[in-house]
């Protein structure tokens, strides 16, 4: 990952670890969308050198220009279709889109995609090695839960704890037993 | 927890066997079932051993919970870097 350049789709729980797995493996520079401004903030706070409003008509556009090139790598945290444009629009060319998780089917450039050589990599969760690896992150303050967890509660309140991780305003928040 | 295929088959305690199928058969999938798999939960289920951690002494719960949630966005970052730029 060193030297390289990349745009993070989606400032949630898994776009701002994306965004700290990246710093923490030596990422040049990493610019990170999102819809909404408080996650851009929190996305500015956790190291993304440049954030882009998502729902610009332009966005793809300002992306490249925050990173100053085209994306050696974009990470769609999103995958919806309007991500997924922008994801191969800012890879363009030669880059390497990873996507997850679509909640549907979702049509895909794919005249560019394969005129600029662009390269579309599904990810599903994580094998041993990867474990090991986030144990070594968390270890060595790449990520740390104060950034992170942003709300804990007990189990006699789980229905809060749906209603606060689908408020938009929290980015992890955890259960807690005993 | 209340068995779901407890509840099925009107017993509770029915152990759900979840084995790995290989080693990339990830934990999340074990747990979560994949889009694929019979979705059942059971009280108890069985996973192969080497899918047991044990949380590192420096780090505590509230940062021992996030191994998991922070595995994936390793997992994908590690498959990017297998760019053929």
């Amino acid at each position: 990952m060193r030297g390289k350049t990349v745009a993070v789709l989606g400032a949630g729980t898994i776009g701002l670890l994306v965004l700290a797995v990246l710093r923490a493996h030596g990422a040049r520079r990493v610019v990170v969308t999102d819809v909404m401004a408080t996650k851009r903030d929190a996305a500015r706070a956790l190291g993304a050198d440049d954030v882009v409003d998502a729902n610009a008509p332009d966005a793809a556009e300002q992306v490249r220009a925050a990173l100053g090139e085209s994306a050696d790598i974009v990470v769609d945290c999103v995958a919806i279709e309007p991500t997924v444009r922008q994801a191969v629009a800012v890879a363009s060319k030669g880059g390497t889109v990873v996507v997850g998780v679509p909640a549907a089917d979702v049509s895909v450039p794919l005249a560019l995609v394969q005129d600029h050589q662009i390269r579309i990599q599904g990810s599903a969760t994580y094998v041993l090695e990867d474990y090991a690896e986030s144990i070594r992150l968390l270890q060595i303050g790449a990520v740390c839960a104060a950034d992170i967890v942003t709300a804990s509660l007990p189990m006699e309140q789980v229905a809060d704890v749906f209603d606060l991780s689908a408020s938009g305003h929290h980015i992890k928040v955890l259960i807690t037993l005993g | 927890m209340t068995s779901a295929a407890g509840r099925d088959s009107g017993r509770s305690g029915r152990v759900v066997s979840l084995r790995a199928r290989n080693r990339e058969f990830t934990d999340a999938e074990i747990f979560s079932s994949p889009r694929d798999a019979p979705r059942k939960v059971s009280g108890r289920f069985t996973v192969v051993a080497d899918r047991l951690h044990i949380v590192p002494d420096d780090l505590d719960d509230r940062t021992a919970a996030l191994i998991a949630p922070l595995s994936t966005p390793v997992h994908a970052v590690r498959l990017a870097g297998d760019t053929l730029r």
